[in-house]
């Protein structure tokens, strides 16, 4: 389950994103672009995660950093997608440091908490589901399982790389991510689906 | 994961109701976490933004990156949070280096080793050498080695024992003639070493006198033949200290006398007639 999904799809980038950060690191400013198109969407998302409406300008930061050291990466893209949410991370808690501002606050699960019924379908939950109610779903969550899930699915790192931008232990990241993501799928009502719709699901894997 | 899945798949009861077989529930969760999360990847990497502030962006990071190549920042050293390589090629590197350390460890012990090897050895000949020269002293005069004091008897058995011993009894004897022979300026297990080997505190002078002696070879020499124990051990004491620059001399400068003592001794050992001259 942890392979599937969304880290399988961001592996389909991954072979691209390793040669694009190859060639710029051989110079070529263009394969950068590439790279930065190609990582920055999770990025953003799992920034916006973290510290909400500045997400935009911390990735600023980030990619400053990510630019000035290329030169020190050693990875293929996979390796690059972790390294950039590394530095990224640091960002961004270097901002919330300096705001001194909880990334989180408890107005948010108020909102949240307006659940479609427990019966509702995947196909309409995804209709339903806006962007912003996801960021509210995964910003109520406890911070570690918000990261976790976001460098997971959003980011689409692998469990290790995920624990290494955490700095913790694989386990503790996994076990975070589930919780986080079951808490998810109670919110969103999706767990409800695994009675009638698993047959869907299994099918659209 | 999928094990990990299993696992909450058979500890939730109610899953297990509706699908019987812990396999099948597994799939289903599997199914559903992933569905979830395709959902959640869907909505949550492409927020709002646009393509057009995603641009914006994405022009100031290709500019940082031309500056950072332009100024040669690109040729940074790679640090050990920027290694994003697979586990095993980072495995690889690092038990390489794990064993590129062994191996220049190993060679450096064995260096120490090897040097180990050559000092005892060095130490022997001085050793196997010394016999002769005593013996031709002797013969030359044979009543000299009679008359060479009461310490001579003490140090003719530690002679087998030398190489070993007799850099740290010459130290000590320093030590003691520096700390003019009161008793806390030397450390209390050297002192007591000191007093055991001249067998007794009142030997410890003329003890130390011979050692000095005989740990450099002018003196060894010069003890065959003149007939007065006294001289002997008087001349090697000046030697000792006109070896050294100043009379007063620190630990250092003793030090560097006695390599230049054994180093003598090496030479002397060769041409013996050296160490007769003045």
């Amino acid at each position: 389950m942890g392979q599937g999904g969304e880290p399988r799809r961001a592996q389909a980038y991954d072979g691209e994103l390793g040669a694009a950060v190859a060639r710029a690191q051989g110079g070529d400013e263009a394969a950068f672009a590439v790279a930065y198109r190609i990582v920055q969407p999770g990025l953003l998302g799992y920034l916006r995660g973290i510290v909400g409406d500045d997400a935009e300008d911390v990735a600023s930061d980030a990619w400053l950093e990510i630019a000035r050291d290329l030169g020190r990466f050693q990875g293929d893209g996979a390796g690059f997608r972790g390294w950039t949410a590394t530095i990224a991370r640091h960002r961004a808690l270097d901002h919330l440091r300096r705001l001194r501002v909880r990334p989180r606050s408890a107005a948010l699960e108020q909102d949240v908490l307006d659940l479609p019924g427990p019966r509702s379908t995947h196909d309409e939950v995804l209709e339903n589901l806006s962007t912003e109610r996801a960021l509210a779903l995964v910003r109520g969550l406890p911070r570690d399982q918000a990261e976790a899930v976001l460098l997971r699915v959003v980011v689409g790192l692998d469990g290790p790389s995920a624990a290494r931008v955490l700095g913790k232990r694989p386990g503790a990241v996994r076990t975070a991510a589930h919780r986080g993501l079951k808490r998810l799928a109670r919110q969103l009502g999706v767990e409800g689906v695994t009675d009638d719709g698993s047959r869907t699901l299994g099918e659209s894997t | 994961m999928g094990e990990r899945q299993d696992d909450r798949g058979a500890a939730d009861g109610r899953r297990r109701c509706v699908h019987p077989g812990a396999t099948a529930s597994g799939t289903a969760g599997t199914a559903d976490r992933a569905g979830l999360e395709e959902l959640l990847a869907l909505v949550l990497r492409d927020p709002g933004g646009g393509p057009v502030d995603g641009s914006e962006g994405e022009k100031r990071a290709v500019a940082a990156f031309r500056a950072a190549r332009d100024t040669g920042a690109h040729r940074a050293r790679t640090r050990r949070r920027d290694d994003w390589r697979q586990q095993r090629q980072r495995r690889a590197a690092r038990s390489l280096r794990a064993t590129l350390t062994v191996a220049v460890a190993s060679l450096a012990l064995g260096g120490v080793a090897v040097a180990a090897i050559g000092t005892v050895g060095s130490s022997d000949d001085v050793s196997a050498a010394r016999p002769t020269v005593r013996a031709s002293a002797s013969a030359a005069a044979p009543g000299g080695h009679a008359t060479a004091g009461p310490a001579d008897p003490a140090s003719a058995p530690a002679l087998p024992a030398r190489p070993a011993t007799a850099k740290d009894t010459a130290a000590r004897c320093r030590a003691y003639e520096k700390a003019g022979g009161k008793g806390r300026a030397m450390e209390a297990t050297a002192r007591q070493r000191l007093i055991a080997a001249a067998g007794g505190e009142d030997q410890v002078g003329a003890y130390c006198a011979h050692v000095t002696a005989t740990a450099s070879p002018p003196g060894r020499t010069a003890r065959g033949t003149t007939p007065a124990p006294g001289t002997a051990r008087a001349k090697a004491r000046s030697e000792g200290t006109d070896g050294s620059p100043g009379a007063a001399a620190s630990n250092g400068t003793q030090g560097k006398g006695q390599d230049g003592g054994q180093g003598n001794g090496q030479s002397d050992a060769a041409k013996p007639g050296g160490g007769k001259g003045p």
